[in-house]
């Protein structure tokens, strides 16, 4: 059994009473440690896929196992303690709290959990050390670089230990250098265990992952995973192509 | 990291985004503070002055031989009888509880005397001190008698014994001096000779007896029923009555601009939380992303209304607070100079805690619908990824 197990999943949007299909029925399957990248044009349906997998967007149909969890049959809370439990997600425009100091964001998502103050910002302080922005604990977000807020924004996805790690183009407001920067860490969360998905234009997001997956208009077009440096195609199972 | 503390440092740390939206609930607290204050001071500001514009109580003795008829209320003729009224009897009245309430009193004695030996005329002995601070409306020309042989004519006998300023006016066989003409009053005082009250008692024999006391009653602060009922106990032997047409007026008048400014108050109330709660929606609904970005890692949708129903609640205490603080000083430092009425203000604990939470209840109830809203979007809608 896989980790992550999409089946049939299929996503139309309404928009002004005009449906649009952002994928086409899909199915998939992602072991535990894997590093995938999903790949694609704008609009080809990757971040719609990225976020049904990250259990932030219900699918029109089909069903997502997780750990052997159907979690779109989960009500919406039962849902928030599954993210909270199982994923960490990371966004391209970092999205931090903008009033928080960079320790207090990545101890967000331990508002809720039964650690004391104390616990959490030992656990925020141990993350941010690892993403190497000890020191800056305690700036706000305005004072850090666009790479230094994006380590934030990875160090709150990783604070409470999750299994998986979405990321939807983490490094599309980065240089160069500072997007690299950004993929060393990811790849160095990987091979700690952690499975990542995520979305990329960037490629040389390539030679970090472990498979990528095309989409183009809804639809996986490639799926290859890469061991001893080969490239090895995937049975994808695309119907209603 | 606690949900509260989110909150709290959401609000101390998004200083201009929180400062617009405080002042407006600040300002609309303070409006309808003032505007209170204003209600509740001028009500008794306005009452105490109609209170003082004449007599509302009169004060006869209880004698069954009733004799003259003078301002509508009939006077016993004031014999030299144990049960009858004496000048010295105002210093009971002014022993009640509630003396404080008395503007103002004037005993009166009241008899008809013979004038230029052809005719009668009726005569007022008053204390032209007196008379003048429960009439404040009385103007005459001349000027009011000062010493005992000087009179005060009404219009109207002035015209018919065709007398002026400086003439002389023989009462009783006694000679008296014309110093004031009262002008028109359109009342039984057009027909009516003044003079010093000992003048007219000596004048007609009647010792210290007077015929009736006019009282001025302050009606907001102690019911008028209160007062007449400690004068009785006072004075045992009088009758006290009030003068309807003066409560009436009063009351009718008063109660109307009371009634004028509680529908303007109860406008404004509206207007306020209706502007309070556009601007609690504007303010959840641009904290969107942000409710997205929290439920995505991880908080459930009662965590993320408890963040911001947290921060309404901090919005409705500070707004009540100042409100309630700036609307006070304002009613009491700013507003006299703009109606010109000396008003009452003072800062009043149970006032000011129904406003606060008045305030609280508005500012929560006006954020419940858009957080409703706002923490049931699915992320992704709330991210618009």
């Amino acid at each position: 059994m896989s980790f992550i197990q999409l089946s049939n999943v299929n996503k139309t949007y309404n928009l002004k009473g005009a449906s649009v299909t952002a994928l086409q029925t899909t199915n998939l399957k992602i072991a535990q440690g894997e590093f995938v990248a999903l790949m694609g044009p704008s609009g080809s349906g990757k971040s719609t896929l990225l976020t049904i997998m990250g259990t932030l967007n219900p699918p029109s149909s089909g069903t997502l196992l997780i750990d052997e969890i159907n979690i779109y049959q989960l009500n919406q809370e039962r849902r928030a303690d599954f993210r909270y439990m199982y994923t960490g997600f990371v966004f391209q425009q970092m999205h931090l709290l903008n009033y928080l100091t960079a320790i207090e964001n990545v101890m967000v998502p331990l508002a809720v959990s039964k650690y004391s103050r104390a616990e959490q910002y030992k656990m925020a302080e141990a993350v941010l050390d690892q993403v190497g922005l000890l020191k800056k604990k305690n700036r706000v977000p305005s004072e850090l670089s666009g790479g230094e807020q994006q380590r934030v924004a990875i160090a709150r996805a990783i604070v409470n230990k999750p299994p998986i790690i979405f990321a939807d183009e983490p490094t599309g407001s980065l240089d160069t250098k500072t997007g690299a920067e950004i993929l060393d860490l990811f790849k160095a969360l990987n091979q700690s265990g952690q499975t990542i998905i995520m979305v990329t234009h960037n490629p040389e997001t390539l030679a970090y992952v472990s498979r990528t997956i095309v989409i183009r208009d809804g639809v996986i077009e490639s799926d290859a995973s890469q061991s001893n440096g080969d490239l090895h195609s995937q049975d994808v199972l695309v119907q209603g192509v | 990291m606690r949900l509260e503390l989110i909150a709290i440092k959401s609000i101390i740390r998004r200083k201009k985004r929180v400062f617009f939206l405080l002042f407006t609930i600040i300002m609309s607290v303070a409006i309808v503070t003032t505007l209170y204050k204003l209600n509740d001071s001028m009500y008794l500001e306005i009452g105490d002055t109609f209170d003082k514009l004449g007599p509302n109580i009169i004060v006869t003795s209880a004698a069954n031989d009733m004799d003259l008829a003078y301002g509508g209320v009939t006077l016993p003729s004031a014999r030299n009888d144990g049960t009858r009224l004496i000048a010295d009897d105002i210093m009971k009245i002014f022993s009640i509880e509630e003396a404080e309430s008395i503007a103002a009193i004037s005993p009166k004695l009241l008899d008809i005397g013979q004038v230029d030996d052809d005719s009668t005329a009726v005569l007022l002995g008053v204390h032209f001190q007196f008379e003048k601070l429960i009439k404040p409306w009385w103007s005459w020309q001349g000027q009011l008698p000062f010493a005992n042989d000087e009179i005060l004519l009404g219009s109207t006998i002035a015209k018919q014994l065709s007398k002026n300023i400086g003439d002389q006016l023989i009462i009783e066989n006694e000679t008296f001096s014309i110093t004031g003409i009262l002008d028109v009053t359109g009342t039984d005082e057009d027909h009516v000779i003044f003079m010093p009250l000992l003048t007219l008692q000596d004048l007609k024999g009647h010792g210290e007896n007077i015929s009736f006391i006019e009282v001025a009653a302050l009606c907001s602060s102690c019911p008028l029923p209160d007062i007449m009922e400690q004068i009785r106990d006072v004075l045992p032997h009088s009758n006290v009555v009030a003068l309807q047409e003066a409560i009436e007026v009063r009351t009718n008048t008063v109660e109307r601009i009371q009634e004028f400014m509680v529908y303007g108050s109860i406008i404004i109330i509206i207007i306020s939380s209706l502007v309070i709660g556009m601007s609690m929606m504007n303010y959840v609904y641009d904290r969107k992303v942000e409710i997205g970005v929290l439920r995505a890692v991880g908080l459930r949708r009662s965590h993320v209304f408890e963040v911001l129903m947290t921060e309404a609640l901090l919005f409705g205490v500070i707004g009540g607070l100042v409100g309630y603080s700036l609307g006070t000083i304002f009613a009491k430092y700013i507003t006299p100079f703009v109606v010109s009425i000396p008003l009452t203000i003072e800062f009043d604990l149970i006032v000011g805690t129904i406003t606060i939470l008045a305030t609280i209840v508005i500012t929560l109830l006006a954020s419940l619908l858009p957080i409703y809203r706002v923490s049931k979007l699915d992320p992704v809608e709330a991210l618009r990824i």
